[in-house]
């Protein structure tokens, strides 16, 4: 269903609460009429919040979410192969005295349309806003002045384009360069360039044309023929102006500035002024993460273990200087040390939360060091020189993967000072370190009939996912299952043989299970999809001895198997 | 150290009794002063078990060690089930606060919905599962992580499974116990029973037989659930073997409802139950002097 229509799209017939299916067809038929250029606007509008790149046919059983994104691919299709899209790009082009004219201080604004055809999706302005910063920081390649417009939910990026057009020939070139950086990356987007930033925003967000190039000193030329939200005026203020009649720029630009004061406040002189360029506009630079590494290339090969990790001592105290002044942890670092004629001994180590503590990352390292298979002692006490054939050339200290460290407040009353989360995370750390990342695990319960797989154990340290700590619900089931589940079960022998219970079990090592008392059958069944289906009858058996054993009978094998011990 | 002497005289044989009672304070006093923690106890998690600790309940900084049965099987599940259980509520207990709990599961057995319905925190739970300990370098691994838990005041308890370990580990583990606070609950063999002890407490579990039951044919048939968890109870006899500041040898029977994992004192039946006909009369260690003198 559509839920919302951009103007131009509503042109072409397409209303809210339409069918996606009926809406096609619409905008299939209005793309066939020629000479009409509105619906390559919506083709983009619509394409620019989903790129997608399935070429399954829409049909009206499909998934809402589904038809959206079919609809969305073909609206792209059609906005593609339309006369009146190819004539909108290539209009700059024609025109190369309005190219010339504009090749000195320009912005170049990219952004999503205002009328887009969307699903019924929930906002998730966090996402929207990390993949904004992702195509910031790609946009570097294209210039080197990349930022966001600096509102709560930005949704358009700047770039400073000044003096970067002869570096593509012409603007047109450059509008193209970015274009084609963006569909590679899977979104049309809108583009505009002029003097200043509230020109280029208007240009972009209301310009019939996809790109639009403003000429050089036209000031508010370019919006004239827009309307008044184009000035990135409050939606309050478009309004009251439209309850006055006042609905494109060229009307405003009619009335004297001090009553528009008088009358709205600052706001509109503010934007005018901005759009002219008297008043100066600054946006959010966006950097590229820095890359903390430090490296020594040593003048001699060195032998000596101690004086290896004094090295690799400093390298790390160096990265920490980098990360605390820029605000960091790391939570991954990657230790090399090249060595002559043979392999380097790479350390990775991993840590369960951010550190600039280099002590604690040098104990991490040495621990590893201790156990790196090339250089295990031999015998206990005796440690293996660590460059005994080969000595070290070169350290390489980096950080693979940081994080912004976050200032929390301590609460005075609320929070027990005994729950010394550093040192927990310490101990995490050299644990992972020690005994292996996959060794130190949290257990996440989840659905399953089947006791293997009614929990799983997660590892504690994984620097690529960060997890919150979640209150888990609790088991339906009050100790309904033994505290250990043997593993893998042990086989049972019934004595007699017999597809019911029988009265006494033999173990391996043939000791002599006598059953009292018994409770059950438990059925489960289930696991088909991870292949063969799981076929049990648990019982818990009391034996003469006292003990209460849970025993199942694996109905596809017939056989008997002792599972635990409640 | 100097003793109060007023305390060392008694004025009749009435105040023997209050005489060792503050003889034991005064040696706690001293055991303890290195001890990280204030003093205060936390519950075992069952009433029985706290009158016979030393300070109705478990201090912390110590290292508490649960024996099985001795079992001539190699398979150690014969009663294991009760040391694992009261060993988990002791360090559940220790972990109210928020405390984070390791536990040390190396055959991989370890369960934690089970421990979950018990009233263990999962988001709070470290599982570590080092490789079956064959080899030598991973059992010092195993044993390594262990103290090294003992050690991070951030962890309320250490639980888990720890085999044959050399005596020397053992007191590793008390010593940095005392220094962080922590709590070690080790669940060990039954012949790991004579070795030396650095522990506070070491309970010895012994096998009691199955109660009798009256036939039911609900729970022969398993339909009646409430008449399964009402039936699903076993007997284990816990006796006190050393208690640091109480009185070691003291012999407890409680009753662990495997259903709702409920632990309370085994009520005596008098019709089923075999009792001593002659009680206690006095404290064994004056009376073999008495013979031998």
């Amino acid at each position: 269903m559509v839920c919302a229509a951009s103007p131009l799209a509503q042109r072409a017939g397409v209303r809210t609460g339409m069918p996606l299916s009926e809406a096609e067809t619409l905008l299939t038929r209005h793309s066939s009429q020629p000479n009409h250029s509105d619906h390559a606007q919506t083709a983009t509008q619509t394409s620019t919040s989903s790129a997608v790149e399935t070429k399954e046919p829409l049909s009206s059983r499909q998934h809402p979410r589904q038809q959206s994104k079919t609809l969305a691919r073909k609206l792209n299709e059609l906005s593609e192969d339309s006369p009146s899209s190819k004539g909108s790009k290539a209009s700059p082009a024609s025109n190369p005295q309005r190219v010339s004219n504009t090749t000195h201080d320009s912005k170049i604004t990219s952004s999503p349309p205002p009328g887009e055809i969307t699903g019924s999706f929930a906002a998730d302005f966090q996402a929207d806003h990390a993949t904004l910063m992702q195509l910031a920081v790609s946009c570097q390649i294209l210039a080197p002045i990349v930022g966001l417009e600096t509102i709560e939910h930005p949704s358009s990026l700047f770039l400073d384009v000044t003096n970067l057009a002869p570096l593509y020939k012409t603007e047109t070139r450059l509008i193209q360069k970015v274009s084609e950086h963006f569909r590679s990356a899977g979104y049309l987007v809108r583009i505009a360039i002029a003097d200043t930033l509230s020109v280029a925003w208007g240009l972009a967000h209301y310009a019939p044309d996809n790109n639009s190039i403003a000429p050089a000193k036209s000031e508010l030329d370019p919006l004239r023929g827009l309307p008044t939200q184009s000035l990135r005026l409050s939606p309050k203020t478009c309004d009251t102006l439209q309850q006055l009649g006042v609905t494109q720029v060229h009307q405003l630009l009619r009335l004297p500035r001090a009553s528009l004061t008088a009358r709205f406040g600052r706001e509109i002189n503010l934007r005018l002024n901005q759009a002219t360029g008297a008043t100066r506009e600054v946006f959010e630079v966006i950097h590229t993460p820095a890359e903390y590494s430090a490296e020594k290339i040593l003048e001699w090969p060195v032998k000596d273990t101690a004086t290896t990790m004094v090295i690799v001592q400093r390298l790390i105290e160096e990265v920490c200087q980098q990360l605390t002044a820029d605000a960091c942890g790391a939570l991954q670092w990657h230790i090399r040390l090249a060595r002559q004629q043979t392999t380097p001994i790479r350390l990775e180590i991993k840590l369960f939360q951010p550190t600039t503590t280099a002590e604690h990352v040098m104990q991490l390292a040495e621990m590893q060091l201790e156990n790196h298979p090339e250089l295990r002692p031999l015998s206990p006490g005796k440690r293996k020189h660590l460059s005994r054939q080969s000595p070290v050339v070169e350290v390489h200290v980096g950080v693979t993967n940081c994080v912004q460290l976050a200032e929390r407040q301590r609460k005075l009353f609320d929070e027990d000072p005994s729950l010394n989360r550093t040192a927990l995370a310490q101990l995490i750390n050299r644990l992972s370190s020690r005994l292996g990342q996959d060794q130190v695990t949290r257990p996440v319960l989840q659905s399953g009939a089947q006791p293997e797989f009614s929990f799983r154990l997660k590892p504690l340290v994984d620097p690529t996912k960060r997890h919150a700590k979640t209150r888990q619900k609790k088991s339906h089931y009050v100790m309904a299952r033994p505290l250990r589940l043997l593993n893998p079960a042990i086989g049972l022998l019934p004595c007699p043989a017999s597809q019911t219970l029988p009265a006494t079990f033999q173990k391996p090592d043939h000791s002599v299970i006598r059953i009292v008392h018994h409770w059950g059958p438990e059925r489960i069944e289930t696991g088909w999809w991870r292949g063969e289906t799981v076929c049990r009858d648990y019982w818990r058996i009391e034996t003469e001895h006292g003990s209460q054993l849970w025993v199942y009978r694996d109905r596809r094998s017939r056989k008997w198997f002792l599972h635990g011990e409640f | 150290m100097k003793v109060n002497s007023a305390n060392l005289a008694p004025s009749d044989a009435s105040d023997k009794h209050q005489l060792l009672e503050n003889l034991r304070q005064q040696i706690q006093t001293v055991t303890s002063a290195g001890r990280a923690s204030d003093g205060t106890t936390f519950s075992s998690g069952c009433q029985a078990i706290d009158r016979l600790l030393p300070g109705g309940g478990y201090s912390r900084g110590i290292v508490t060690q649960w024996f099985n049965p001795p079992s001539h099987h190699r398979n150690h599940l014969a009663s294991g089930y009760a040391a694992e259980l009261l060993s988990l509520m002791a360090a559940r207990q220790a972990c109210c606060d928020g405390q984070a709990m390791v536990v040390i599961d190396p055959d991989h057995a370890f369960n934690p919905p089970a421990a979950a319905a018990l009233g263990v925190e999962l988001s709070s739970l470290i599982v570590l599962r080092p490789d079956i300990p064959n080899h030598q370098h991973k059992s010092s691994d195993l044993m390594w992580a262990i103290d090294q838990s003992l050690r991070c005041s951030a962890v309320g308890a250490v639980w888990g499974m720890v085999g044959d370990a050399d005596p020397r580990w053992l007191r590793r583990f008390q010593l940095s116990a005392e220094q962080s606070g922590v709590v070690g609950c080790f669940v060990r063999p039954g012949r790991s029973a004579n070795q030396p002890s650095w522990s506070e407490v070491d309970w010895q579990i012994k096998r009691i037989g199955p109660p009798q039951r009256q036939s039911s044919t609900a729970t022969q048939n398993g339909t009646g659930q409430n008449a399964a968890r009402r039936d699903s109870y076993r007997r284990v006899q816990l006796n006190l073997l050393r208690a640091t500041g109480g009185r070691a040898g003291q012999d407890i029977t409680i009753q662990i409802n495997t259903i709702t994992g409920s632990v309370q004192e085994a009520r005596v039946d008098h019709a089923t139950s075999s009792l001593h006909l002659a009680t206690q009369l006095a404290h064994p260690a004056p009376g073999s002097r008495a013979a031998t003198a």
